[in-house]
């Protein structure tokens, strides 16, 4: 009993170790609460891009030798602003100009990020070093991780109201525009929180993992949020484990303990929606049972 | 002055990668079209990096380099169709969900499992010195089949790109051109790897096609301008690679991104330009 307890508990006695469990502690809280809102108005792709668009903002900082929250927090601004200029062309999509950015911005990165005067340390940039976060680094993704939560609380009625109709949102008060740019800003600075930990390869994961396992249990907003929350916490602890005893990249684990929670929620869901629709006879057909969409929202 | 221009095309193997980007020209740009056309950027980008672990495996494991990246090519697109099935939203939340895994799978593979170290640089941006005689013969049977399949398929995917509904009353069916349009997008892309890397394919087959869009509205001129465009871009971009030392993948997406900048820039300046005409007149 007491192995396992000291197996439990052996791997945050190390700083470095406590130092990943408090970055893992607000990956979660940034990326559980804003993922719900990523799925909710469908700007995944966005949220990939705007971590890889903000790589020319990791090379240069680490060119440079600055802190890289700060290259990234510039990196995104330049990327969300060229997302936002280039994408009004109105014969291409926004999926292609987000494509068309995030290339041309990402060759950039590689391109500083792989020249001689550049220090060895790609691989951080790409995949992340959450068993490399500083206590510096800690502060300012924490000072950015309360401004995300503190805005997403202010922000929730209009983000609910936009999203589920965006037609008269405006007649209750709400602006569109307002709610599509505050959650763009808010992603970058997600983005900027958790890029430490995981990389610009692998942030995403954060994103849309946690959220997407807690929209196949729960229904509400704020039940999801909290759950998602909750997942993304205990995905990356698990990764984290996983990385201690097994020895694997520190962000890819707990990156793949995401898409994995998200896997093997899948049938278990589908297995209790499976087990409701006996529970209720005459519901209708298999067909007419639908997932949680998100019309059974509560406004 | 020539020597600067040409001198870097002297190298052997600046040569075959000279021919492996025209090779590779007439499928990228041709694709790339109904790709911006079907929006499907997000698809292609996911696919070039869900290759990734399939690259790292058949370094690792010693096999080609194609087979492996083809092969998780198509695990992707299968667990996605999988995933999505039934599903009326979130098809961009699945995509993103199964490429970050994908991409995790890779990383620790490389890390941990075969420690291929600095190879990593090369699966991800392209290298010049990665291609083979192999790459290039693939890439010229992938942009075969691109045109074979453009001169079957091409008036199905252009109708369905306007109106899904109105081809199924045709009675033409879309689901299996839309499939050959998917499959044939992964093999192009798989074809490129090697060259552009595979964070970095959408520089070629993205870029140019939605660059040429700016200027041109009928799908004939699209389609060679987009050629064209990919194979102008490609060879500077591989100058500039042997000149700067950096991968192909990053100066060619580099380029072509800059490009697309001017060419926003000046259809705007061109736009205002003849509304003032018109105006005057």
């Amino acid at each position: 009993m007491s192995e396992v307890l000291q197996a439990i508990f052996e791997p945050w006695t190390q700083g470095i170790m406590q130092r990943a469990l408090a970055e893992v502690g607000l990956l979660g809280l940034v990326g559980g609460a804003l993922g719900c809102w990523i799925l909710f108005y469908e700007l995944s792709y966005s949220a990939e891009s705007l971590a890889h668009a903000l790589f020319p903002g990791l090379a240069v900082a680490a060119l440079t030798g600055l802190p890289l929250l700060l290259g990234a927090g510039v990196g995104v601004v330049v990327a969300a602003v060229a997302v936002a200029v280039l994408g009004r062309a109105p014969e291409i999509g926004r999926d292609t100009s987000v494509a068309v950015v995030i290339s041309a911005l990402f060759g950039f990165g590689v391109v500083l990020a792989l020249s001689p005067a550049s220090p060895p340390g790609l691989q951080g940039l790409l995949f992340g070093d959450v068993l490399g976060v500083s206590n510096l680094d800690l502060l300012l993704a924490g000072a950015l991780a309360v401004v995300v939560l503190v805005s997403l609380r202010l922000l929730h009625g209009q983000l609910l109201a936009v999203g589920f109709d965006r037609t008269t949102a405006r007649s209750i008060g709400a602006n569109p525009r307002l709610a599509d740019i505050a959650l763009l800003v808010l992603i970058g600075l997600a983005t900027v929180v958790a890029v430490q930990g995981l990389g610009n390869l692998l942030v995403v994961a954060v994103l849309v993992g946690p959220a997407a396992t807690a929209r196949l249990l729960v229904r509400r907003m704020v039940p999801m949020m909290a759950l998602a929350t909750f997942l993304a916490f205990l995905a990356g602890v698990f990764g984290l484990y996983l990385s201690y005893y097994a020895g694997t990249a520190g962000g890819a684990s707990v990156a793949g303990c995401m898409v994995v929670l998200y896997l093997v929620t899948l049938p278990l869901s589908a297995l209790r929606r499976e087990r409701r629709k006996l529970d209720a006879p005459g519901a209708g057909s298999p067909d007419l049972i639908p997932e949680a969409t998100w019309s059974d929202l509560d406004v | 002055m020539y020597e600067l221009v040409f001198g870097p095309f002297a190298l052997p193997f600046a040569q075959r990668g000279l021919v492996e980007v025209l090779a590779l020209s007439v499928g990228a740009g041709l694709l790339g079209t109904w790709i911006v056309l079907r929006g499907l950027a997000f698809y292609s980008h996911a696919v070039g990096m869900a290759a990734f672990p399939g690259l790292v495996l058949a370094g690792g494991l010693g096999f080609a380099a194609p087979i492996g990246a083809f092969l998780t090519a198509v695990i992707f697109a299968g667990g996605l169709e999988r995933l999505s099935r039934g599903k009326k939203s979130g098809y961009d939340s699945l995509t993103a969900l199964v490429l970050v895994g994908m991409v995790a799978l890779g990383v620790i593979l490389a890390s941990d499992v075969f420690l291929s170290g600095s190879d990593i640089d090369t699966l991800l941006f392209g290298s010049l010195l990665a291609i083979s005689s192999g790459d290039v013969v693939f890439a010229a049977v992938a942009s075969a089949a691109a045109i074979a399949a453009t001169f079957l398929f091409g008036r199905v995917w252009l109708a369905a790109g306007f109106d899904p509904e109105s081809v199924r009353s045709l009675g033409v069916g879309s689901r299996f051109p839309d499939g050959v349009l998917l499959v044939l997008i992964s093999l192009s892309i798989t074809s490129a790897l090697s060259a552009a890397g595979a964070v970095l394919v959408t520089a070629l087959f993205v870029v140019p096609a939605a660059t040429m869009r700016l200027f041109v509205r009928r799908m004939l001129s699209w389609q060679f301008g987009s050629v064209a465009l990919v194979a102008v871009e490609g060879t500077l971009g591989l100058w500039l690679s042997v000149q700067t030392n950096a991968p192909p993948g990053a100066t060619i997406a580099m380029l072509s991104g800059a490009v697309f900048v001017v060419a926003v820039v000046a259809r705007r300046y061109t736009r205002t330009h003849a509304v003032y005409k018109k105006q005057s007149a």
